[in-house]
């Protein structure tokens, strides 16, 4: 029997790299971009503490009364309605109820609370969560830096 | 006189090749991986609001599920749906709880529906107060409430 040695077939045209494969590769990668990708928008947050009202620490309020705003739902269609207790004049705006709350808050000439005063938001159970988060964000805005949010009882 | 190509023209594939790098280096850069913690939902969104980014602390995301006419359908915390009945909220607290007692620092994140009325929504506070009296957190719990960031 006679071995001969494999016969190498050269190749007479010039080298060419086989791109097949990598553009597979490419097109998987880009599939699985298009399908994870997540197009919601960011989110941020409003930050807040709650105190442990069960061991008697309340210390939201140990030295000072909060400045408690009230938001309401009205009607059927439940519009809010923004209260400063004792302070305001109720509004259906939230810019309105911002500026009142600047005037309660700062350096300025009407100022009767540091910015450093406790501000409760005291929301109906009926009022739609975005109304209760702007009454939140009028607060901050306004300059208070202890904000907070809780039920309003007795509705 | 025109010159005839006597093979079969081969199309280029390289500007080809170009627009789907193109478009893979896009969706790196715009892509965020979805985050099974946050159930698509539309977040309040105040304009301007004054937030804050999400910080990097260790976070108890709580996503009061949508229900019908504003009510919550549920809360979803760590995969699992709550109920919105006492024994639902009891699970939460105990959940919650197991959380605090891993890390006292976590912060719990509430995320609700715009929609959603506070009386849904309101009850994920107390739970988490009760929560953290449970693990015997000495601090305030600290609460984040989610919103959609200004574009």
């Amino acid at each position: 029997m006679k071995w001969s040695a494999p016969h190498r077939r050269r190749s007479s045209g010039p080298i060419s790299l086989n791109i097949a494969s990598m553009i597979d590769v490419v097109f998987l990668l880009l599939m699985y971009f298009m399908v994870a990708t997540d197009f919601s928008p960011a989110e941020e947050t409003f930050r807040m503490d709650l105190p442990d009202r069960t061991a008697g620490s309340e210390a939201f309020t140990l030295q000072d009364h909060p400045l408690q705003v009230e938001v309401l739902a009205a009607g059927v269609q439940a519009q809010p309605v923004f209260t400063i207790a004792g302070w305001g004049v109720p509004t259906g705006s939230v810019d309105t109820l911002r500026g009142q709350l600047q005037r309660l808050c700062g350096e300025g000439g009407e100022t009767f609370f540091l910015n450093d005063h406790p501000v409760e938001i005291l929301v109906s159970p009926q009022v739609a969560w975005s109304h209760a988060v702007e009454a939140f964000n009028a607060a901050v805005r306004a300059g208070f830096t202890h904000v907070r949010l809780d039920e309003r009882s007795g509705t | 006189m025109r010159v005839r190509a006597k093979h079969m023209s081969v199309p280029g594939i390289t500007p080809l090749v170009d627009v789907v790098f193109l478009l893979i280096v896009f969706f790196v850069l715009v892509s965020r991986v979805v985050d099974l913690d946050r159930v698509r939902m539309d977040l309040p969104a105040p304009d301007p609001a004054a937030t804050l980014p999400r910080d990097q602390a260790a976070a108890a995301v709580v996503n009061v599920m949508p229900g019908d006419a504003g009510h919550a359908a549920g809360y979803r915390f760590n995969g699992v749906v709550h109920g919105v009945d006492d024994a639902g909220r009891a699970s939460l607290q105990a959940a919650l709880a197991a959380e605090f007692a891993q890390d006292d620092t976590t912060a719990v994140v509430v995320r609700a529906d715009r929609a959603a009325s506070s009386g849904s929504v309101l009850p994920v506070l107390h739970v988490a107060r009760r929560a953290a009296a449970h693990a015997g957190l000495t601090h305030p719990v600290r609460v984040e409430l989610a919103v959609e960031a200004a574009r």
